[in-house]
């Protein structure tokens, strides 16, 4: 193998001796090793190579650039798919997430006020109703809700009582307790 | 072939149906394993073609976005989500290097003095402005083989079938392009001097 086989050799198979044919890898090898020219090229080649691998010109990718494509995504259509069934958390997350979209800016502060005050209650409700063992009638008296009240609010709604406690809640149970 | 994909008992096709019927569904999830899988790979293709990273990154966006976009009419017959990403994302990046190329005509920048910086910078950086500098010198078809088998990690096979050419016809590319560079690296290491007219 003289210098300009070996130079094709590099361009065809790159600087990685691994990479080359058995034979003409040993071949190769032996021309680094006896020739300075040879070697010079390999260097280089080796060099060129090793940039192409690790590419250090290249920046890595700006930050928030998944977040923007995710965001350009979901205006598109793409929504975000329940991970664990349909959970009030999930179903609710959803909703938010969805209806978050259609307000303008100025009225987006607004709109998180609201979510975040139906939030408080929801969770000082629910702590004070479910967690605690308490009756609806219980908390009805602790809140001093009339009957009346508590209809005004919703609690014999069964789509309210689904998004409280779940599937389970049943309207007749709530109207007994009421 | 790295540890996950000889784990996996799913086929590149099995999974890329797999992924494209969430996608179709609107499943975000889909949308975001696509994009952690493709995403910085196809910023480099981009890039590697380009020189630019923000022109690099939108590229990489609008393939994404197209992928999802185009999801209803998958056909997985026709090739793996790899090989259509990397496909649309080289050919919009040579694209907008051809627009950049009129634009460039039209306006050439100033020429850069590099026997200034030679001086003063480090050897190491200055070997890599080399290659860089060499690479941009390169055309574009070349350019796009160099990226596809270097950054996207795609074998030559891949390649050629992204580039919708022949194995044959990509490594000649492969080869044009070592050469390339080499030839241009080793014109520009000599100093101005002793090159020849």
């Amino acid at each position: 193998m003289n210098l300009l086989d070996f130079q094709q050799r590099l361009d065809l198979y790159g600087a990685d001796f691994a990479a080359w044919p058995e034979d003409q890898r040993l071949q190769g090898e032996k021309l680094v090793a006896t020739s300075s020219a040879a070697m010079i090229s390999f260097q280089q080649a080796l060099e060129i190579e090793i940039f192409l691998k690790d590419s250090p010109d290249i920046p890595p990718i700006t930050e928030g650039l998944e977040g923007r494509i995710l965001h350009q995504a979901r205006q598109q259509g793409l929504s975000a798919a329940p991970e664990q069934g349909n959970s009030i958390w999930s179903l609710l997350g959803g909703v938010l997430e969805r209806s978050w979209e259609h307000f303008s800016y100025g009225l987006r502060p607004a709109y998180a006020c609201c979510a975040m005050v139906f939030f408080a209650a929801y969770m000082g409700y629910g702590f004070g109703v479910e967690k605690s063992g308490m009756e609806v009638t219980e908390a009805v008296q602790l809140a001093s809700l009339t009957e009346e009240e508590a209809i005004f609010i919703g609690l014999d709604d069964p789509l309210f009582n689904w998004f409280l406690w779940g599937q389970d809640a049943s309207l007749a149970t709530l109207e007994a307790d009421l | 072939m790295s540890f996950d994909e000889k784990s996996d008992p799913l086929t590149v096709p099995q999974k890329d149906a797999l992924l494209m019927s969430r996608l179709v569904e609107g499943d975000e999830a889909a949308f975001r394993e696509i994009m952690q899988l493709y995403l910085p790979k196809l910023v480099a293709v981009a890039y590697r073609i380009l020189s630019d990273r923000e022109e690099a990154e939108d590229i990489a966006q609008e393939s994404l976005l197209k992928l999802w976009r185009f999801s209803m009419q998958w056909d997985g017959s026709k090739g793996a989500i790899s090989t259509w990403l990397y496909r649309v994302a080289s050919n919009a990046a040579i694209d907008r290097l051809r627009k950049k190329k009129d634009l460039y005509m039209e306006h050439p920048p100033e020429q850069i003095d590099h026997t200034l910086s030679q001086e003063d910078a480090l050897q190491e950086i200055e070997r890599q402005t080399l290659i860089k500098e060499a690479l941009t010198m390169l055309p574009e078809r070349q350019k796009q083989a160099l990226s596809l088998c270097y950054n996207a990690g795609q074998t030559n096979k891949q390649a050629a079938e992204i580039m919708d050419i022949s194995v044959k016809a990509l490594e000649a590319l492969l080869v044009r392009a070592r050469k390339g560079l080499r030839d241009i690296v080793m014109q520009r290491s000599v100093p101005p001097e002793r090159r020849s007219k």
